[in-house]
């Protein structure tokens, strides 16, 4: 009696196991499928040679902000980079023009915005919305790398881009660009911190470590660009400087110093060309150290 | 013939050992330990099916989430989680609580004091001690003195509650009478342990938030768990490992407990070489705590309990045994031993402590051969979160099917490793067992 009622137990525990066990089995397939297409598409994405230059337009301008920019960087780096553009609406749809012309592996790629005003929580929900232009264009274009530039308020969306939805470890940002970009909004003193800026400062940490960041400032006289004070956009050291791999600052004057005008400035535009473009051959500055 | 003279030598070793560990069980000490223990057990039963729910189908990087693709068609899939989210947070997350109040309950019930209030007296110093004092943090609570890692320290707590009644408090074995005075009487008898617990729990808590003693304990921990996460030594990897599975049956978190998701700089350099490469073999670090402990030690949990839970079905006699056995090994499959730990009970048991660190440092040891052998190569690939053990080192290799023949090499080498010592712990039941029933028959309570 008591061993039958033991048969019986152990029958059912058995049953259990046996149970468990198909199941186990059953999932074998569909983990080996899904583990070949994520180790394809890892592998994929390692191999890519894609490294785009994504732009960000300021505050009150659209994806076609930096068409003169991208003509005159062709005409300089002597190819013809693509030329794509993006448009993310406030339900956070994407609308997209341009294509990528075959064996380009630099295309430039513009993403605006529907709403693209200026203010602290208009730039968070810019931020917001370009992590999801974002996603769509590492989905779309496999790379594993990229450069970034933001012109005025573009500048400002990237680094809370950095700061709070850019956690992808397969891709890396290698530079940054910020072109006039207003750290402290138009306040001129730096002790009087906006909540941008405090908020830029406490979540400095997250910043990726790796990246290089060229800030750029351009003046019409000696403490604006017209717009933007000088020392506001100078007030990027405090986010950016011993936190990121290097932190440039440039300011550039004279013509087109203007600060709407300052994507088509020559100067920076061979600024870009010379630290923000991959170089496809020897740099004159190369040249130039070993020679010494 | 080798088999029935082995039979017997290992049924002699049994008749050998039971007495003592019968001995052991007998203290007023253990009996509380386990008693409580059990106690814990239908939270974190309940707790356990909720987090791999959680886990593995309601995050988008779980396992079934991720073979199925769930996000992508499951209607409203990112709000799914919320309501598993807080109940296990509350069972799972908080069973400590449990423990404190099961520990100062039994332990006042041995010296029949009031045990209903020496048991809530416990529970509320667990949470006076883990009381979280920053400015912020209203009424929130150290969640490692409150989870699982804090089964330990809460029951030291309930423990001392339970003195402080016994030595303070009036005994209540006179008959029960439900009249008003008397209740007020036994009230106020208690009133003295119950205030210097409190008042002990206050000035302990306030004394961790200050002297910061848990960060303490929290950094010296993730410091070794970095030492022996980058150190490529196959040796101070086994050591450390060795060290965890004791830290974890005796209630604490080892330095490898947290499942390690981040990638350390070793893991990242072996995925970047294998895609460089495209072969996983030749990674520049092949054995490390990633590439043997995660994909071969760690089946049903910490300790290989998959194997104990197999090893019970297959032969034990022990009705608790198989009930246990079978609730646990759906939360098993998923690697959460909690059921396990506390149904059968694991922790604190000495004679489960050999297989439970022994099992996983030899599953590792054939991993490492067959990975220098150039059987299979080390594990690099990204595996999903609460992958079957079975099938992590599968899934990390790229689908390798040698990494899952040796899977399941290592489950039945481990269900070999326990079985003895399963059947060493069964006749120690037993033995209790009779022993109870002979002084029942006697009417010799003692």
């Amino acid at each position: 009696m008591k061993i039958n009622l033991w048969q019986q137990r152990r029958r059912n525990s058995l049953w259990v196991l046996v149970l468990v066990a198909v199941f186990l089995a059953a999932l074998i397939f569909p983990a080996y499928q899904w583990t070949q297409a994520n180790v394809k598409s890892m592998a994929g994405r390692h191999d890519s040679r894609m490294s785009p230059v994504i732009l960000i337009p300021g505050s009150s301008a659209t994806q076609n902000r930096f068409d003169r920019l991208v003509t005159q960087l062709n005409k300089a780096d002597k190819q013809r980079h693509s030329l794509i553009k993006l448009t993310v609406k406030t339900d956070g749809t994407i609308k997209s023009t341009g294509t990528l012309r075959p064996r380009d592996n630099e295309p430039f790629i513009v993403v605006g915005f529907e709403n693209n005003k200026d203010g602290y929580g208009n730039i968070q929900k810019q931020a917001k919305w370009f992590s999801l232009a974002f996603k769509l264009l590492a989905r779309r274009y496999q790379f594993n790398n990229f450069k970034a530039i933001g012109h005025s308020n573009g500048g400002l969306v990237y680094t809370y881009f950095f700061e709070h939805y850019f956690t992808r470890d397969d891709i890396t940002v290698k530079k940054l660009m910020t072109i006039g970009s207003p750290y402290n909004f138009s306040e001129a003193n730096l002790s009087h911190k906006t909540q941008m800026l405090a908020d830029f400062i406490k979540y400095r940490d997250r910043l990726p470590k790796q990246l290089a960041v060229f800030s750029v400032a351009g003046t019409e006289n000696y403490d604006s660009d017209g717009l933007v004070p000088a020392r506001s956009v100078e007030a990027g050291k405090y986010v950016y400087q011993g936190q990121v791999k290097h932190y440039t600052e440039v300011t550039v004057t004279g013509d087109n110093a203007q600060h709407s005008d300052l994507p088509q400035n020559e100067q920076i535009v061979s600024l870009i060309q010379e630290y923000i473009l991959d170089s496809k051959k020897k740099t004159p500055t190369k040249a130039l150290m070993g020679a010494n | 013939m080798g088999r029935c003279s082995m039979a017997i030598s290992e049924q002699q070793l049994i008749n050998r050992l039971v007495p003592t560990f019968l001995r052991v069980r007998q203290t007023d000490f253990y009996r509380v330990i386990q008693r409580t223990v059990m106690l814990t057990f239908p939270f974190v039963l309940i707790g356990s099916f909720s987090q791999i729910i959680q886990l593995t189908l309601l995050t988008k990087t779980g396992f079934l989430a991720s073979i199925f693709h769930l996000s992508t068609w499951v209607p409203y899939y990112k709000y799914l989680h919320y309501p598993f989210d807080s109940l296990t947070d509350l069972t799972l997350n908080s069973v400590a609580i449990i423990a404190a109040f099961g520990a100062a309950k039994y332990y006042a019930k041995i010296y029949h004091r009031d045990d209903q209030l020496a048991g809530l007296t416990g529970a509320i110093a667990l949470l006076l001690v883990a009381y979280d004092y920053s400015d912020q943090g209203q009424g929130s609570f150290n969640p490692v003195l409150i989870g699982t890692n804090g089964l330990t320290s809460a029951i030291i707590i309930g423990m001392i509650v339970g003195v402080f009644f016994r030595l303070l408090g009036k005994s209540t074995d006179t008959p029960r009478q439900s009249h008003t005075t008397q209740i007020l009487d036994r009230t106020f008898a208690s009133l003295l342990p119950m205030t210097l617990s409190f008042l002990l729990a206050v000035g302990a808590g306030l004394a961790i938030n200050w002297l910061m003693l848990l960060d303490y304990s929290e950094q010296t921990l993730e410091q070794l768990q970095k030492i022996a996460m980058t150190s490529h030594s196959v040796g101070l990897m086994f050591g450390v490992a060795a060290l965890s599975l004791i830290m974890e049956i005796l209630g604490f978190a080892g330095p490898f407990q947290q499942r390690i998701l981040a990638n350390t700089p070793s893991m990242t350099t072996n995925l970047n070489y294998a895609l460089s490469h495209h072969s996983a073999y030749h990674v520049p670090y092949p054995y490390t705590a990633h590439t043997l402990y995660e994909a071969f030690g760690t089946f049903g949990g910490t300790g290989m309990l998959l194997a104990l839970i197999i090893a019970i079905i297959i032969s034990s006699h022990n009705h608790n045994y198989h009930v246990v056995a079978r609730w646990s090994l759906v939360p098993a499959l998923f690697n959460s031993n909690g059921p396990m730990m506390t149904g059968l009970p694991i922790l604190y048991n000495l004679i489960y402590a050999v297989p439970f660190v022994l099992a996983p440092l030899i599953n590792m040891a054939v991993a490492a051969l067959a990975i220098w052998l150039h059987w299979l190569p080390p594990m690099v690939y990204p595996v999903p979160l609460g992958t079957p053990g079975p099938l992590i080192a599968f899934i990390g290799t790229n689908g390798n099917w040698m990494a899952l023949v040796i899977g399941m090499l290592d489950l039945a080498i481990s269900v070999l490793i326990y079985l003895p010592f399963m059947h060493l712990a069964e006749a120690t039941l037993h033995a209790a067992h009779e022993e109870i029933l002979r002084s029942e028959m006697t009417g010799n309570e003692n």
